[in-house]
Protein backbone atom coordinates (compact mmCIF):
# COMPACT_ATOMS: atom_id res chain seq x y z
CA UNK A 1 0.00 0.00 0.00
CA UNK A 2 1.56 3.30 -1.10
CA UNK A 3 1.77 6.27 1.26
CA UNK A 4 -0.92 8.16 -0.69
CA UNK A 5 -3.40 5.33 -0.11
CA UNK A 6 -3.12 5.96 3.64
CA UNK A 7 -3.47 9.72 3.15
CA UNK A 8 -6.59 9.31 0.96
CA UNK A 9 -8.05 6.82 3.46
CA UNK A 10 -7.52 9.21 6.41
CA UNK A 11 -8.94 12.26 4.60
CA UNK A 12 -11.84 10.27 3.17
CA UNK A 13 -12.72 8.73 6.55
CA UNK A 14 -12.73 12.22 8.12
CA UNK A 15 -14.83 13.69 5.29
CA UNK A 16 -17.35 10.84 5.38
CA UNK A 17 -17.57 10.96 9.19
CA UNK A 18 -18.13 14.72 9.33
CA UNK A 19 -20.57 14.80 6.40
CA UNK A 20 -22.52 11.89 7.85
CA UNK A 21 -22.75 13.60 11.23
CA UNK A 22 -23.80 16.91 9.65
CA UNK A 23 -26.53 15.16 7.64
CA UNK A 24 -27.75 13.35 10.76
CA UNK A 25 -28.18 16.71 12.56
CA UNK A 26 -29.95 18.17 9.50
CA UNK A 27 -32.30 15.16 9.35
CA UNK A 28 -33.14 15.39 13.06
CA UNK A 29 -33.77 19.17 12.77
CA UNK A 30 -36.12 18.58 9.80
CA UNK A 31 -38.07 15.94 11.75
CA UNK A 32 -38.49 18.23 14.78
CA UNK A 33 -39.57 21.15 12.58
CA UNK A 34 -42.15 18.91 10.87
CA UNK A 35 -43.45 17.83 14.29
CA UNK A 36 -43.78 21.44 15.48
CA UNK A 37 -45.47 22.45 12.20
CA UNK A 38 -47.94 19.55 12.44
CA UNK A 39 -48.71 20.34 16.09
CA UNK A 40 -49.38 23.98 15.11
CA UNK A 41 -51.69 22.89 12.29
CA UNK A 42 -53.63 20.52 14.63
CA UNK A 43 -54.10 23.34 17.11
CA UNK A 44 -55.26 25.75 14.40
CA UNK B 1 -34.12 34.33 12.34
CA UNK B 2 -30.86 35.89 13.61
CA UNK B 3 -29.50 32.55 14.85
CA UNK B 4 -30.31 30.99 11.49
CA UNK B 5 -28.20 33.67 9.79
CA UNK B 6 -25.33 33.09 12.24
CA UNK B 7 -25.46 29.36 11.47
CA UNK B 8 -25.40 30.03 7.72
CA UNK B 9 -22.42 32.40 8.03
CA UNK B 10 -20.55 29.88 10.20
CA UNK B 11 -21.31 27.18 7.61
CA UNK B 12 -19.89 29.29 4.78
CA UNK B 13 -16.73 30.11 6.78
CA UNK B 14 -16.32 26.45 7.76
CA UNK B 15 -16.58 25.36 4.13
CA UNK B 16 -14.05 27.98 2.97
CA UNK B 17 -11.69 27.10 5.80
CA UNK B 18 -11.85 23.36 5.16
CA UNK B 19 -11.27 23.94 1.41
CA UNK B 20 -8.18 26.05 2.19
CA UNK B 21 -6.95 23.44 4.70
CA UNK B 22 -7.39 20.66 2.13
CA UNK B 23 -5.41 22.59 -0.49
CA UNK B 24 -2.61 23.44 1.95
CA UNK B 25 -2.49 19.97 3.51
CA UNK B 26 -2.65 17.89 0.34
CA UNK B 27 -0.83 20.10 -2.20
CA UNK B 28 0.97 23.16 -0.79
CA UNK B 29 2.74 21.81 2.32
CA UNK B 30 6.05 20.02 1.70
CA UNK B 31 6.46 16.33 2.62
CA UNK B 32 8.18 15.51 5.91
CA UNK B 33 11.94 14.83 5.74
CA UNK B 34 11.62 11.56 7.75
CA UNK B 35 8.07 10.29 7.21
CA UNK B 36 7.58 11.48 3.63
CA UNK B 37 4.08 12.18 2.25
CA UNK B 38 2.17 10.19 4.88
CA UNK B 39 2.82 12.93 7.46
CA UNK B 40 0.05 14.91 5.67
CA UNK B 41 -2.41 12.92 7.81
CA UNK B 42 -1.28 15.21 10.66
CA UNK B 43 -3.39 18.03 9.12
CA UNK B 44 -6.61 16.13 9.91
CA UNK B 45 -5.50 14.12 12.93
CA UNK B 46 -4.18 17.00 15.09
CA UNK B 47 -7.07 19.44 14.35
CA UNK B 48 -9.63 16.70 15.09
CA UNK B 49 -7.91 15.98 18.42
CA UNK B 50 -7.73 19.73 19.21
CA UNK B 51 -11.47 20.16 18.53
CA UNK B 52 -12.22 17.15 20.75
CA UNK B 53 -10.29 18.82 23.60
CA UNK B 54 -12.10 22.11 22.96
CA UNK B 55 -15.52 20.45 22.81
CA UNK B 56 -14.99 18.65 26.12
CA UNK B 57 -13.64 21.84 27.70
CA UNK B 58 -16.94 23.50 26.72
CA UNK B 59 -18.79 20.53 28.30
CA UNK B 60 -16.69 20.97 31.46
CA UNK B 61 -17.35 24.72 31.79
CA UNK B 62 -21.06 24.49 30.89
CA UNK B 63 -21.58 21.54 33.25
CA UNK B 64 -20.14 23.55 36.16
CA UNK B 65 -22.33 26.54 35.20
CA UNK B 66 -25.40 24.30 34.90
CA UNK B 67 -24.87 22.75 38.35
CA UNK B 68 -24.20 26.18 39.81
CA UNK B 69 -26.91 28.24 38.11
CA UNK B 70 -29.38 25.55 37.00
CA UNK B 71 -30.00 27.35 33.71
CA UNK B 72 -31.09 25.06 30.88
CA UNK B 73 -29.02 26.83 28.24
CA UNK B 74 -25.75 25.62 29.85
CA UNK B 75 -27.05 22.06 29.84
CA UNK B 76 -28.08 22.35 26.18
CA UNK B 77 -24.64 23.67 25.16
CA UNK B 78 -22.89 20.92 27.19
CA UNK B 79 -25.02 18.18 25.61
CA UNK B 80 -24.51 19.54 22.08
CA UNK B 81 -20.76 19.97 22.59
CA UNK B 82 -20.38 16.45 24.04
CA UNK B 83 -21.94 14.90 20.94
CA UNK B 84 -19.74 16.93 18.58
CA UNK B 85 -16.70 16.09 20.75
CA UNK B 86 -17.40 12.37 20.53
CA UNK B 87 -17.50 12.58 16.72
CA UNK B 88 -14.16 14.45 16.57
CA UNK B 89 -12.52 12.10 19.10
CA UNK B 90 -13.60 9.10 17.01
CA UNK B 91 -12.20 10.74 13.87
CA UNK B 92 -8.92 11.67 15.60
CA UNK B 93 -8.50 8.04 16.68
CA UNK B 94 -9.42 6.76 13.20
CA UNK B 95 -7.03 9.12 11.35
CA UNK B 96 -4.32 8.37 13.93
CA UNK B 97 -4.80 4.65 13.41
CA UNK B 98 -4.46 5.04 9.62
CA UNK B 99 -1.31 7.12 10.20
CA UNK B 100 0.01 4.55 12.69
CA UNK B 101 0.05 1.65 10.23
CA UNK B 102 2.72 3.02 7.80
CA UNK B 103 4.78 4.73 10.54
CA UNK B 104 4.63 2.26 13.47
CA UNK B 105 3.64 -0.88 11.54
CA UNK B 106 0.42 -1.37 13.56
CA UNK B 107 -3.13 0.04 13.35
CA UNK B 108 -3.44 0.13 17.14
CA UNK B 109 -1.25 -0.34 20.20
CA UNK B 110 -1.99 0.06 23.92
CA UNK B 111 0.28 3.08 24.10
CA UNK B 112 -0.45 5.59 26.93
CA UNK B 113 -1.65 8.37 24.57
CA UNK B 114 -3.88 6.03 22.56
CA UNK B 115 -5.29 4.26 25.62
CA UNK B 116 -6.13 7.48 27.50
CA UNK B 117 -7.78 8.85 24.32
CA UNK B 118 -9.85 5.66 23.98
CA UNK B 119 -10.90 6.11 27.64
CA UNK B 120 -11.94 9.70 26.84
CA UNK B 121 -14.12 8.45 23.99
CA UNK B 122 -15.74 5.82 26.23
CA UNK B 123 -16.40 8.35 29.03
CA UNK B 124 -18.23 10.74 26.70
CA UNK B 125 -20.10 7.95 24.88
CA UNK B 126 -21.21 7.03 28.42
CA UNK B 127 -22.22 10.68 28.94
CA UNK B 128 -24.48 10.54 25.87
CA UNK B 129 -25.91 7.15 26.88
CA UNK B 130 -26.63 8.40 30.39
CA UNK B 131 -28.70 11.24 28.98
CA UNK B 132 -30.82 8.93 26.89
CA UNK B 133 -31.27 6.32 29.65
CA UNK B 134 -32.44 8.53 32.57
CA UNK B 135 -36.11 9.35 31.99
CA UNK B 136 -36.30 12.45 34.18
CA UNK B 137 -34.68 15.04 31.89
CA UNK B 138 -33.48 17.34 34.66
CA UNK B 139 -32.04 14.49 36.74
CA UNK B 140 -30.32 13.04 33.66
CA UNK B 141 -28.83 16.46 32.93
CA UNK B 142 -27.43 16.71 36.47
CA UNK B 143 -25.89 13.21 36.38
CA UNK B 144 -24.40 13.95 32.97
CA UNK B 145 -22.99 17.28 34.21
CA UNK B 146 -21.13 15.46 37.00
CA UNK B 147 -19.74 12.95 34.47
CA UNK B 148 -18.85 15.80 32.08
CA UNK B 149 -16.77 17.45 34.81
CA UNK B 150 -15.06 14.25 36.00
CA UNK B 151 -14.40 13.07 32.42
CA UNK B 152 -12.48 16.25 31.63
CA UNK B 153 -9.74 15.18 34.08
CA UNK B 154 -8.61 12.74 31.37
CA UNK B 155 -7.60 15.54 28.98
CA UNK B 156 -4.55 16.86 30.90
CA UNK B 157 -3.58 13.19 31.42
CA UNK B 158 -3.78 12.59 27.63
CA UNK B 159 -1.74 15.73 26.98
CA UNK B 160 0.95 14.79 29.52
CA UNK B 161 0.91 11.04 28.74
CA UNK B 162 3.76 11.31 26.21
CA UNK B 163 5.97 12.91 28.89
CA UNK B 164 4.91 10.77 31.86
CA UNK B 165 5.24 7.37 30.17
CA UNK B 166 7.45 5.82 27.47
CA UNK B 167 5.18 5.93 24.45
CA UNK B 168 5.23 5.13 20.75
CA UNK B 169 3.29 8.34 20.14
CA UNK B 170 5.58 11.29 19.48
CA UNK B 171 6.11 14.06 22.04
CA UNK B 172 4.52 17.51 21.42
CA UNK B 173 6.24 19.37 18.58
CA UNK B 174 4.20 22.61 18.57
CA UNK B 175 3.09 23.33 22.16
CA UNK B 176 6.54 23.09 23.76
CA UNK B 177 8.09 25.53 26.26
CA UNK B 178 11.21 25.71 24.04
CA UNK B 179 9.12 26.60 20.98
CA UNK B 180 7.86 24.68 17.95
CA UNK B 181 10.12 22.24 16.07
CA UNK B 182 7.81 22.16 13.03
CA UNK B 183 9.02 23.79 9.76
CA UNK B 184 7.22 27.14 9.08
CA UNK B 185 5.19 25.99 5.99
CA UNK B 186 4.02 22.89 7.89
CA UNK B 187 3.20 24.93 10.99
CA UNK B 188 1.23 27.42 8.87
CA UNK B 189 -0.76 24.57 7.26
CA UNK B 190 -1.41 23.03 10.66
CA UNK B 191 -2.62 26.34 12.11
CA UNK B 192 -4.96 26.94 9.15
CA UNK B 193 -6.34 23.38 9.55
CA UNK B 194 -6.83 23.90 13.31
CA UNK B 195 -8.64 27.21 12.64
CA UNK B 196 -10.83 25.60 9.93
CA UNK B 197 -11.75 22.68 12.20
CA UNK B 198 -12.52 25.11 15.04
CA UNK B 199 -14.97 27.06 12.83
CA UNK B 200 -16.45 23.72 11.69
CA UNK B 201 -16.89 22.78 15.37
CA UNK B 202 -18.67 26.09 16.04
CA UNK B 203 -20.96 25.48 13.05
CA UNK B 204 -21.82 21.91 14.12
CA UNK B 205 -22.30 23.09 17.72
CA UNK B 206 -24.70 25.83 16.57
CA UNK B 207 -26.67 23.32 14.48
CA UNK B 208 -26.77 20.79 17.32
CA UNK B 209 -27.84 23.53 19.75
CA UNK B 210 -30.67 24.48 17.40
CA UNK B 211 -31.79 20.84 17.58
CA UNK B 212 -31.73 21.01 21.39
CA UNK B 213 -33.92 24.14 21.30
CA UNK B 214 -36.43 22.43 19.00
CA UNK B 215 -36.53 19.45 21.41
CA UNK B 216 -37.21 21.81 24.32
CA UNK B 217 -39.98 23.49 22.28
CA UNK B 218 -41.63 20.11 21.55
CA UNK B 219 -41.39 19.13 25.21
CA UNK B 220 -42.99 22.41 26.21
CA UNK B 221 -45.82 21.96 23.67
CA UNK B 222 -46.43 18.39 24.93
CA UNK B 223 -46.62 19.66 28.49
CA UNK B 224 -49.17 22.31 27.49
CA UNK B 225 -51.33 19.77 25.59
Amino acid sequence: MGQWNYIVAAYLATAVGLTGYWLSIKRRIRRREDLIRMAGRDKG
Amino acid sequence: MRSSRVRSILGIFAMLGVTAALYLGLIWAPPDAYQGQVQRIMYVHVPAAWVAYLAFFVVFVCSILFLWRGSQIFDQVAYASAEVGVVFTGLAILAGSIWGKPTWGVWWTWDARLTTTAILLLVYVGYLMLRSVVEDRFRGARYAAVLGIIGFIDIPIIHKSVEWWRTLHQAPSVMRPEGSTVAPPMLFTLLVSVAAFTVLYLYLLAQRLHLERLDAEILEKNREA
